[in-house]
């Protein structure tokens, strides 16, 4: 694989104790390099790393291209997996996911406009990057807190019976690929 | 800032923001439409228990997250300027509810016009995966139990008053078949055909107390004793004789009562441990085999009370001790009351440990 990008690299942190670096591609063209620590983050990274038989001597000459996530949204990705590539493993989400605390520099990072955020998500579920997902998700979670039914409707854009039934019939009634 | 579309996040993520919400949030979530109870149905989310609360002037649910913390919805008892009671007929409609989370102090007010006391029971049981409410209390007040029965559906334990049952004796039997009762009555001359009537029944576990409030405490005679079919029984408050006691204990070791393995007797009285047990062939239930080995931690509080002179204990005070024996399979619990009043709680220590001393030699062949 060779793809000469035409956008210079990004560089968002050195990575001294770590010789083996990758590179990736967003669907916009921006490369990023990031350390394998922190490529291990992303599932889907590491599982493409690996099939491709990506090597310390061959990885930055095979950058790896993203096609469902652009720049801004991998650079966050990032950022994020660069920041978190020396954590400790954490128990499952489920029993926990209430109790944890989201750290400051990480409520920072996700300090973002809704569409961004959710933008972000599928990003994140797509690289399947479970600490970023569990992260993101609180934040959507916070918005909820002392607010009332109808001000969560508001928050979430819930639908109503009556819309959801509305959109289901105009789904039936509008003509499908072959009609 | 824009909205956050949240049904449209894929399936995973959803699902952990679901479950990131406060327990309120997740219950304020569930009543916004029928796909939203659905997402919320579907996480099976633990919880302790639920409970519905009636008194005269107002309805509550009470959620437990766990043993600890509750949420606590409360419904208004007015629809439109018209007051509205939990007597007879009339029924509390829930406008409103305000859920207290225990991490918060100021309730947050819910509406959802359209929702009747009915909706809210049921939605309540289904987001929290329940055929029926672990627990209804009814306390001062006396609702048609019809009505009651088609608003709030049965439940395991039932919690009823003199007030509520006498109003609706026949009704409330035929309706109800919770698994626990516990009732709080006077169980005075007039109360006895109730009192016989619960005692006939065959619950899990029935619980009687004699309440002064209610006129009590009354008597318990050996025959409304011999009734008793519920698998276990508490007793609380009344007026039982040691030489009763005995003679139904005798009664119960010959299987006078096939469904009873349980006996708790809480007295008001003082009884002596040895006349009670006179004559029955019974130890104390060991420490280890018991689930609650009362009585050792009580005579260890009262000894530390005593080491320390702790004078600021009322002399109307009282310790409660339980006896714990077991009497072949069966097992019976006699709660005797320790005064802090310095004669009798010496008296009866001496009592206790005569008692105890007594025991020990009984368990030998």
């Amino acid at each position: 694989m060779s793809v000469e990008p035409e956008v210079p690299i990004v560089q968002v942190e050195e990575v001294r104790e770590n010789p083996v670096l990758y590179k990736i591609i967003s669907s916009d063209n921006h490369v990023f390099t990031i350390s394998e620590h922190a490529v291990k983050l992303s599932k889907t990274l590491w599982d493409l790393i690996t099939n491709l038989g990506l090597t310390a001597e061959n990885a930055l000459d095979n950058p790896i291209p993203v096609e469902n996530v652009n720049g801004k949204n991998m650079e966050t990705i990032v950022q994020f997996c660069e920041r978190h590539k020396y954590d400790e493993e954490e128990p499952e989400y489920t029993n926990y996911i209430r109790e944890f605390v989201l750290p400051e520099w990480d409520r920072q990072l996700l300090s973002i406009d809704n569409e961004e955020l959710f933008q972000l998500i599928l990003a994140t579920n797509y690289l399947d990057i479970q600490k970023l997902m569990d992260y993101c998700c609180r934040v959507i979670g916070d918005m909820a807190k002392d607010k009332t039914p109808e001000e969560l409707r508001i928050i979430y854009g819930i639908p109503t019976d009556a819309e959801d039934d509305a959109l289901e019939r105009s789904a039936s009634d509008s003509p499908g690929p072959s009609g | 800032m824009t909205v956050f579309t949240l049904l449209n996040l894929p399936d995973k993520a959803l699902n952990i923001v679901l479950n990131n919400l406060e327990f309120d949030s997740q219950l304020g979530f569930s009543i916004l439409s029928e796909r939203t109870k659905a997402l919320i149905k579907s996480m099976k989310i633990q919880i302790y228990g639920v409970e519905l609360r009636i008194d005269h002037a107002q309805t509550s649910i009470y959620v437990y997250d766990t043993p600890e913390t509750s949420g606590h919805w409360s419904f208004r008892t007015t629809v439109g300027k018209q007051s509205k009671t939990n007597h007879g007929d009339e029924f509390c409609e829930l406008l409103y509810c305000i859920p207290i989370s225990y991490r918060r102090i100021r309730g947050v007010s819910w509406e959802k016009a359209e929702f009747r006391m009915r909706d809210w029971t049921q939605h309540f049981l289904e987001v929290t995966n329940r055929q029926q409410f672990d627990e209804l209390k009814i306390d001062g007040s006396s609702p048609n139990p019809i009505a009651l029965y088609e608003n709030a559906g049965d439940a395991k334990t039932i919690i009823l008053t003199t007030f509520t049952y006498k109003n609706s004796q026949r009704s409330f039997a035929a309706l109800f078949h919770p698994e626990v009762l516990v009732y709080s009555g006077s169980f005075n001359a007039e109360d006895t055909e109730i009192c016989h009537e619960l005692l006939m029944q065959n619950f899990e576990q029935l619980a009687l107390s004699s309440v002064e409030l209610y006129g009590g405490p009354a008597r318990m005679e050996l025959d409304s004793l011999l009734l008793i079919n519920s698998c276990s029984i508490r007793l609380n408050g009344f007026i039982v004789t040691s030489k009763t006691l005995n003679r139904f204990l005798k009664h119960w070791i010959a299987a006078s009562n096939p469904n009873m393995k349980y006996m708790r007797v809480n007295l008001k009285k003082v009884l002596s441990e040895s006349e009670v047990l006179k004559g029955i062939p019974c130890f104390h239930a060991p420490d280890d085999q018991m689930p609650l080995p009362r009585r050792v931690r009580a005579i260890q509080k009262y000894q530390r009370h005593r080491a320390r002179g702790n004078r600021r204990l009322r002399d109307s005070q009282k310790l409660l001790i339980e006896v714990i024996v077991i009497i072949s399979a069966l097992i019976f619990t006699l709660c005797l009351l320790c005064y802090v009043e310095p004669i009798l709680r010496e008296a009866h220590y001496a009592q206790l440990k005569a008692d105890m001393e007594n025991s020990t030699h009984r368990e030998e062949p």
